[in-house]
C-alpha cells in the first residue's frame, strides 16, 4: 500500500488554502460587527456588556427576554445589535427590576453594570444601646464606627472633613465628594494605570470627573455600596438610598432603608445601621 | 568511493566553530536564524498587541484558522497512514518476499548502549531472535561506551556469551572515548560500529556492502515481527534502493502502561508526527530507528561524529552528496521503544523535557543544509526553497504555534487599551479563539481512537482506569504542547542562537521492578 498520491494531497491542501482565504475574512468580518440583513445589506452593528452578580438573573432587552445569567458567567454580552438605544432590565424574582436606557453605537460594546436589590431588605438587629445584646468587644466595635470622624491631616495643622474634595471616599480608583454646593462628584484616579470605569465615558469619550448627584435634601454620610466603585449609599433625612454612578439616564437610585435620622456605616463588606437606639445590618443577598 | 560534495571539508561540518573565513559568518548567521525568527514572532506579537490590537487580534484570528486547517490537513494524513500501518501490519511479509530473491540480503543491526541495565540490552537482543527473519541472517553489533565503565563492558560480554550463537555475526565493541574529532553522543559510536563491523565481518566474510541493510537501532528498540521482512521488501522493490533511507514508525509501546499519562502524550504525538510525515516522504527525513544499505552509509562516511542529531543529519548528508537525488522511504512498519519513565513523577517530567529539547535540537540542521545548499549548486533551485521553507517552517511552527494560539492569545485584550477594549472585536476574539481552537482539537478524537489501536494488551494487574486513562489523556494535548513541544523547541533553537551547543543527553531506559539505569551525558 502505498503512501496518499501527491495529486490526492495537493487537492486537499488546495482544498485548505481556498477554505481559509473564505473562512478568515467571514470570520473577521464576524468578530468586527458586520452582519447581512434579510435584504442582503450590509450594516455593521455593536454590543452591550451588562455586569450582574445574581445567579439566575435575567435580561430583556426592549421588553423582550435575551437570557438567563448561568453560575460561571459574571455578565450578559449581547452583540447583534443595530446602532439605536435600547430598554434593557435585569430581573430576578425578589429583586427590584434594574433598568438603563443603553446607546449602541456601531463595532463598540457599551459597558454597564446593574445592581439588584431584594425587593424586602431584611434589617437585622444586633444591639440596642439600652441593652448590648452581643459580646461586649464587638458592640464596642460597631458603636465605635458611628464615633469616629476620619480626618486627613495636611500640612501640619489643617484638617478636612471626611468626604470632602481633600478627603474623598474612595474605591477602585474612584474618588468620590461632595461640593459646597451639596453635590455629589465623582473623579477618576488618573495616577492608576488601569483604566477609567465605564461610566466615566459616554460615547466612548471619557472625562476625569463629574458630577452625578444633588438633592433638594441635605446629603448626609457617604460611603461607597460594599465592594463596588460605581454605586454610593446616601443618608437623606428620609432614610438611606443608592445611588449609581452614572452619566446615562435613568440613573439609577433606590431605597435601601426608610425612616428618619437613619445613620450607616460600611466595614469589610457589612452595611451597619443605627436607627434610634438600635444598631443592626441589612441583608442585600 | 566518495561523491564529489562528499569530500568537501564541511561535508561533516558540525557547528559553525569548524568552519573559518566567511563560510564561518555565514554558517553562524544561518544558526541564528531560526531563534531569531521564533523570539521575532514572539516578540513582535507582543509589540502589536500593544501598538496595534486590532492588527494583532486580526493576526491571531487568522493563525487560529490556519491552525484548523492544518490540524484537519495533517489529521487526513494521520488517518491515511493508520489504515496503511493497520494493513502493512496485517500482510504476510515472508509471502510478499516469496516471488523475490533476497537470500542475500543480510540484516546488520547496530546497538549502541551506555549504562542501560542488562534487562534492557537483553530485551533488544533476545527481539531479534524472536522475529520471523532467520537470524543467521543477522549480524548484531553491539556497541558500548568506554566512558560507561566496566559494567558496562560485563554487560556486554555476558549479552554476547549467551546469544551470538544465535546470530550470523555478533560483534561486541566498546567505543572509545575521546577520539579526536568526536563529540559523545549515539552518532560517534555508531560510526565507529559500523567502521568495525566492514573491517572484521564484511569484508573478512567477503560479504558485499550491497546485500547488507543496516538498521541504526536505540537499546530499547523492539522491532514487531515481520519488521525485517517489510523492511527487505522496501528495499528490494525500491529502484533507488542505495539513494534511500527506509523509516519505520516509533511506537512507544514497551513500557505504556507503566507511564504516566504525560509522557504517553508526548510519546504518542511524536509517533503520529512520524505516521503524518510518512504520508508526505518528500518532507520526511529520518528520525530516530532507520535503516540504510551499507554501501551508502560507506560512500558518506556513516553518520557524523561531531553532533547531536545524528538519526536526521544522515539523511542530509545524503541529499547534498547526492545532489538532491536522495530520499526516505516510509515502510509504515512499527519498531516498539521506551516511553519516558523515570523512577518518580517529576523526574520523567523532566526527562520528557530534556529528550524533546534534544530533538528539537535537530534545529542544528537547519544551518547545514541551506549552507550545503548554498554550496552545492548541482541542486535543482526549486528543490533548495522548497526545502528550506519546510525546514524553516516546521521548526518555527513547533516552538511559536502553540504559544500563539494558547497564551499570545489574551495579549491584545491585556495590552491593547482602553479603546480597543471598548470594541466588539476585543469581546469576539476569546469567543473566536476558544470556537476554533474546540473545533481544532475534535481532533483529538481520532488521535485517542488510533492511539488506543495502537496499545498493546492490557497488563494483569492494571485495572480498567488504566484503560480509561489511555483515552481521557488527550485533554494533556494544549499542556504538551507547550511545555513540551514550543518551550523545548525555543530552548533549543536559543541555544543555538547564542553558540551554546548541545551535548547528547541519553534518555534513561527506567522499566518497573528493575534496574534504574541514571546516565546524562
Amino acid at each position: 500500500m502505498e503512501p496518499m498520491k501527491r495529486h490526492k494531497r495537493l487537492a486537499y491542501l488546495a482544498l485548505c488554502y481556498a477554505l481559509f482565504f473564505v473562512i478568515l475574512p467571514l470570520v473577521v468580518f464576524y468578530g468586527t460587527g458586520y452582519r447581512i440583513g434579510k435584504d442582503f445589506s450590509v450594516f455593521r452593528t455593536g454590543g452591550m456588556y451588562i455586569h450582574s452578580e445574581q445567579n439566575n438573573s435575567k435580561i430583556t432587552i426592549n421588553g423582550q427576554k435575551i437570557r438567563t445569567l448561568s453560575t460561571f458567567d459574571r455578565g450578559f454580552f449581547i452583540q447583534d445589535l443595530k446602532p439605536q438605544i435600547y430598554d434593557v432590565e435585569v430581573s430576578k424574582k425578589g429583586y427590584k427590576t434594574w433598568g438603563k436606557k443603553i446607546w449602541i453605537e456601531k463595532g463598540i460594546v457599551t459597558e454597564n453594570s446593574s445592581l439588584l436589590l431584594p425587593e424586602e431588605i431584611l434589617f437585622i438587629e444586633i444591639a440596642s444601646t439600652t441593652s448590648k445584646g452581643l459580646e461586649s468587644s464587638k458592640y464596642k466595635d460597631i458603636m465605635e464606627l458611628f464615633l469616629e470622624k476620619e480626618e486627613d491631616v495636611v500640612e501640619g495643622e489643617e484638617t478636612f472633613p471626611r468626604a470632602s474634595k481633600e478627603n474623598p471616599v474612595s474605591s477602585g480608583g474612584v474618588n468620590v465628594w461632595k461640593r459646597e454646593d451639596g453635590k455629589i462628584i465623582a473623579t477618576w484616579n488618573t495616577s492608576s494605570t488601569k483604566r477609567a470605569p465605564y461610566f466615566f465615558c459616554v460615547y466612548n469619550e471619557c472625562e476625569k470627573e463629574f458630577e452625578f448627584f444633588s438633592s433638594l435634601l441635605p446629603i448626609g454620610y457617604v460611603d461607597f455600596y460594599p465592594d463596588r466603585s460605581d454605586t454610593i449609599i446616601v443618608t437623606l433625612p428620609t432614610g438611606l438610598y443608592a445611588v449609581g454612578l452614572d452619566r446615562t439616564p435613568p440613573q439609577f437610585f433606590q431605597p435601601i432603608y426608610e425612616s428618619s435620622g437613619v445613620e450607616f456605616r460600611v466595614q469589610s463588606g457589612e452595611i451597619y445601621i443605627k436607627d434610634g437606639d438600635i444598631i443592626g445590618t441589612i441583608d442585600l443577598s | 568511493m566518495h561523491t564529489e560534495y562528499s569530500k568537501t571539508p564541511y561535508f561533516h561540518v558540525g557547528r559553525a566553530s569548524d568552519l573559518s573565513g566567511k563560510d564561518y559568518l555565514i554558517y553562524r548567521s544561518l544558526e541564528i536564524f531560526p531563534g531569531l525568527l521564533s523570539w521575532g514572532t514572539i516578540i513582535g506579537a507582543v509589540l502589536l498587541s500593544k501598538y496595534s490590537p486590532t492588527t494583532a487580534s486580526i493576526f491571531i484570528i487568522a493563525f487560529d484558522c490556519y491552525w484548523l486547517l492544518k490540524t484537519m490537513y495533517l489529521s487526513i494524513h494521520l488517518r491515511q497512514n493508520w489504515k496503511r500501518l493497520k494493513y502493512n501490519m496485517s500482510i504476510d511479509w515472508v509471502k510478499m518476499l516469496k516471488n523475490i530473491k533476497h537470500s542475500n540480503i543480510i540484516h546488520l543491526i547496530i546497538l549502541p548502549y551506555h549504562k542501560e541495565s542488562i534487562e534492557v540490552v537483553e530485551k533488544a537482543i533476545k527481539s531479534l531472535t524472536e522475529s520471523s527473519w532467520n537470524s543467521k541472517k543477522i549480524i548484531v553489533v553491539l556497541s558500548g561506551e568506554e566512558r560507561a565503565g566496566k559494567d558496562a563492558q560485563i554487560i556486554g560480554e555476558k549479552i554476547e556469551e549467551k546469544y551470538k550463537d544465535n546470530f550470523a555475526h555478533f560483534l561486541r565493541l566498546v567505543h572509545p572515548k575521546d577520539l579526536p574529532g568526536e563529540s559523545p553522543g549515539k552518532g560517534s559510536n555508531i560510526s565507529y560500529a559500523a567502521e568495525k563491523a566492514r573491517i572484521e565481518i564484511l569484508d573478512k566474510n567477503d560479504i558485499s556492502y550491497k546485500d547488507v541493510v543496516v538498521s541504526a537501532f536505540d537499546i530499547d528498540t523492539i522491532p514487531y515481527s515481520q519488521y525485517f521482512e517489510c523492511l527487505t521488501w522496501h528495499f528490494l522493490t525500491e529502484p533507488d534502493r542505495y539513494r534511500a533511507s527506509f523509516q519505520p514508525v516509533p511506537i512507544y509501546n514497551n513500557n505504556i502502561w507503566d507511564a504516566p499519562a504525560i509522557s504517553r502524550v508526548s510519546a504518542m504525538s511524536a509517533t503520529f508526527w512520524q505516521m503524518i510525515q510518512q504520508e508526505r516522504p518528500e518532507k520526511l527525513s529520518t528520525f530516530s530507528s532507520h535503516a540504510v544499505s551499507f554501501q551508502t552509509l560507506y560512500e558518506i562516511g556513516y553518520w557524523q561524529r561531531n553532533m547531536v542529531s545524528e538519526d536526521s543529519r544522515i539523511y542530509w548528508n545524503s541529499l547534498l552528496a547526492y545532489d538532491g537525488h536522495y530520499k526516505v522511504v516510509p515502510i509504515s512498519y512499527p519498531v516498539s521503544m521506551d516511553a519516558n519513565l523515570a523512577s518518580s513523577f517529576w523526574k520523567t517530567l523532566k526527562n520528557i523535557y530534556k529528550q524533546q529539547r534534544r530533538w528539537s535540537w535537530g534545529v542544528e540542521n537547519v544551518p547545514y543544509i541551506i549552507f550545503g545548499f548554498i554550496k552545492n549548486k548541482r541542486i535543482p533551485l526549486f528543490q533548495k526553497i522548497r526545502t528550506t521553507f519546510v525546514q524553516i517552517e516546521g521548526f518555527w511552527s513547533l516552538s511559536t504555534n502553540p504559544l500563539i494560539i494558547f497564551l499570545l492569545g489574551w495579549l491584545p485584550l491585556i495590552l491593547g487599551g482602553y479603546s480597543f477594549n471598548a470594541t466588539i472585536l476585543s469581546y469576539n476574539l476569546p469567543i473566536i479563539t476558544r470556537d476554533l481552537m474546540t473545533l481544532a482539537m475534535a481532533g483529538l478524537i481520532v488521535s485517542a481512537f488510533i492511539s488506543w489501536r495502537l496499545l498493546p494488551p492490557r497488563p494483569k494487574g492494571k485495572g480498567i482506569w488504566s484503560s480509561i486513562s489511555m483515552v481521557l489523556q488527550w485533554v494533556l494535548v494544549p499542556f504538551t504542547l507547550i511545555i513540551f513541544g514550543a518551550l523545548p523547541g525555543l530552548d533549543s533553537q536559543t541555544r543555538l542562537l547564542v553558540g551554546k551547543y548541545m551535548g547528547f543527553w541519553v534518555t534513561p531506559k527506567y522499566q518497573r521492578g528493575q534496574n534504574v539505569a541514571t546516565n546524562n551525558q
